[in-house]
């Protein structure tokens, strides 16, 4: 990947800034004058590894939170395999984000697609005929744009597997990023690489471009690989180089927050994990990253997918269905927190 | 009396390697510790991939460092009670380790407070299973409060009474008696 190809490109931290954390933490100033003063909450679910059950977690607490009587939407943004529609047992959908991204639907509202929960909408995955896989900057920025406009509570995102430059942009545009990942060493392997990867290109991509891009493309030069792997090694080297940058690059790390789920738990002891994970990630990587659960190993989730209908609505007393509820709620009371933080201003 | 030279003190930075701030109560530095610990450990999951073996060793030693500065330095005017997870707060300290006093709330639910703390203590069943000597199996039975698979009442009180012990929890035998008129009362259900 190299920095030309997006560099005359919008620079996404005006974007992610006018999405930001919520009414808590971005200003007036950088919020577009037309956004209501509460926009919808937006997750994106990703973590590297395939199959660590990604579309399955960010389904179930879709459905999760749309029961609690939230108004979600779920988007399948994965651009190389979609299939929520089939966990959720909605039929393939006539209009899909490729249509979007394309141009030929002008409104993502247009791709709302009613589910069999009320209060919960899906938007499906793209047409992999219409080979959308890399989409243009452009088109990325279109649809983000976008999300911050559908009337919602919640937006929950499914990137996909990977640590592509799509995926990581996708990933970071979003309020909170939700890693998941499963108790093996593989899977917390590229969910470490998955976070630094997103890391490093949300600082290398950072304002104020032209000196952000020189500083890179000299760091690139110099084959600074292991300093170019590691956030707070970065910024100690462009320290040396350009301390006014650092500080804004330092102030960049500790804006971004992160949550860790851990998926299908079996032993008792690998639920410290999560809480582990995320002391890891701060005390290395120097990013708030906060443990939000774990769900358990459950036989009834492979049960519920063979029967194209979330575990939470087939079986929503088996233990997956509990645990996803319980994430669920700390992801409401995350929102109401900073709901209430902004009312009192 | 001999006055400790003032350089003695551990630097705020020895608290900020826990996690903690300053004056953080024994339970929580204890409880910081461990969780540290079990991270920077050889066969640590959780930062697979994420720093090589000289890195982890290199933070394992500096976290020993800070916890040993922090407890040689073990002035009483330094344990504020600081807040503790959910039901839990430590009660004054009674010799060395502050108990942890079980609340008439927390003890509806004798099991799950057994494990609330356990977990609040970074322990696993393996663990505490190895220092009480009661096997694993047992001791999730206990916590689960699967009044059924229960053994027998009387291994019961001693199991609770070792484990509230074990746990530094104020009173073990009041949790046994609460864990056992719980069990009699959902018996007779």
């Amino acid at each position: 990947m190299n920095d030309t190809d997006i560099s005359i490109q919008l620079p996404d931290s005006s974007l992610s800034s006018s999405m930001g954390e919520s009414a808590s933490q971005s200003s007036d100033r950088s919020r577009p004058p037309e956004q209501p003063a509460k926009g919808p909450q937006i997750w994106s679910v990703g973590g590297g590894k395939g199959g660590v059950g990604k579309s399955v977690i960010a389904t179930n607490l879709a459905v999760a939170l749309a029961e609690g009587g939230r108004q979600v939407v779920l988007i399948d943004a994965d651009l190389g395999g979609a299939n929520l529609h089939t966990l959720l047992g909605v039929p393939w959908a006539g209009n899909t984000l490729s249509d979007f991204l394309v141009g030929k639907v002008k409104a993502l509202s247009q791709l709302l697609v009613p589910t069999a929960t009320p209060g919960l909408a899906l938007i499906s995955g793209a047409d992999p005929d219409m080979d959308i896989a890399n989409p243009k900057f452009a088109q990325k920025m279109r649809l983000l744009r976008h999300l911050c406009t559908l009337r919602a509570d919640h937006i929950i995102v499914d990137v996909g597997a990977g640590s592509s430059a799509n995926v990581l942009d996708l990933f970071l545009s979003c309020q909170t990023g939700i890693v998941v990942t499963v108790p093996e060493p593989t899977s917390i392997e590229n969910a470490h690489q998955f976070l630094r990867s997103a890391l490093i290109r949300k600082l290398r991509f950072s304002e104020p471009r032209p000196r952000v891009r020189s500083i890179f493309n000299w760091l690139d030069g110099i084959d600074q690989r292991r300093t170019l792997k590691d956030p707070r090694r970065l910024i100690e080297t462009i320290d040396q180089i350009d301390p006014e940058i650092a500080a804004i690059l330092h102030q960049t790390l500790h804006s971004l927050s992160f949550a860790i789920v851990v998926n299908r738990v079996e032993k008792e002891d690998q639920r410290i994990l999560g809480p582990q994970l995320a002391t890891g990630c701060q005390e290395i990587l120097g990013v708030a990253v906060s443990s939000i659960g774990s769900t358990e190993h459950d036989p009834f989730v492979p049960r519920s997918i063979a029967e194209h209908c979330p575990a939470i609505l087939r079986f929503p007393t088996c233990p997956f269905s509990v645990s996803i509820r319980r994430i669920a709620g700390a992801l409401d009371s995350k929102v109401r927190k900073n709901v209430d933080q902004a009312a009192r201003r | 009396m001999s006055i400790k030279p003032h350089d003695d003190r551990p630097a705020t930075a020895d608290w900020h390697t826990l996690g903690l701030e300053p004056g953080a109560s024994r339970a929580e530095v204890q409880r910081a510790y461990r969780h540290r610990h079990a991270l920077y450990s050889p066969d640590s999951l959780a930062i697979y991939g994420l720093i090589d073996d000289t890195e982890r060793c290199e933070r394992l030693q500096h976290l020993d460092a800070a916890y040993q500065r922090i407890l040689a330095y073990d002035e009483p005017r330094h344990q504020l009670p600081t807040a503790t997870p959910n039901s839990l707060h430590t009660g004054p300290s009674a010799g060395d380790v502050p108990k942890i006093e079980a609340t008439i709330e927390a003890l509806r639910h004798p099991g799950a407070f057994l494990r609330e703390v356990r977990l609040a203590k970074g322990l696993t069943l393996e663990d505490i299973s190895m220092e009480t000597k009661i096997r694993s199996s047992i001791i999730d039975i206990l916590e689960d409060e699967r009044f059924t698979a229960l053994p027998e009442r009387v291994f019961v009180r001693g199991f609770v009474i070792q484990l509230a012990r074990s746990l530094g929890i104020r009173d073990p035998e009041d949790v046994a008696k609460k864990y056992l008129e719980l069990a009699e009362a959902t018996k007779d259900e």
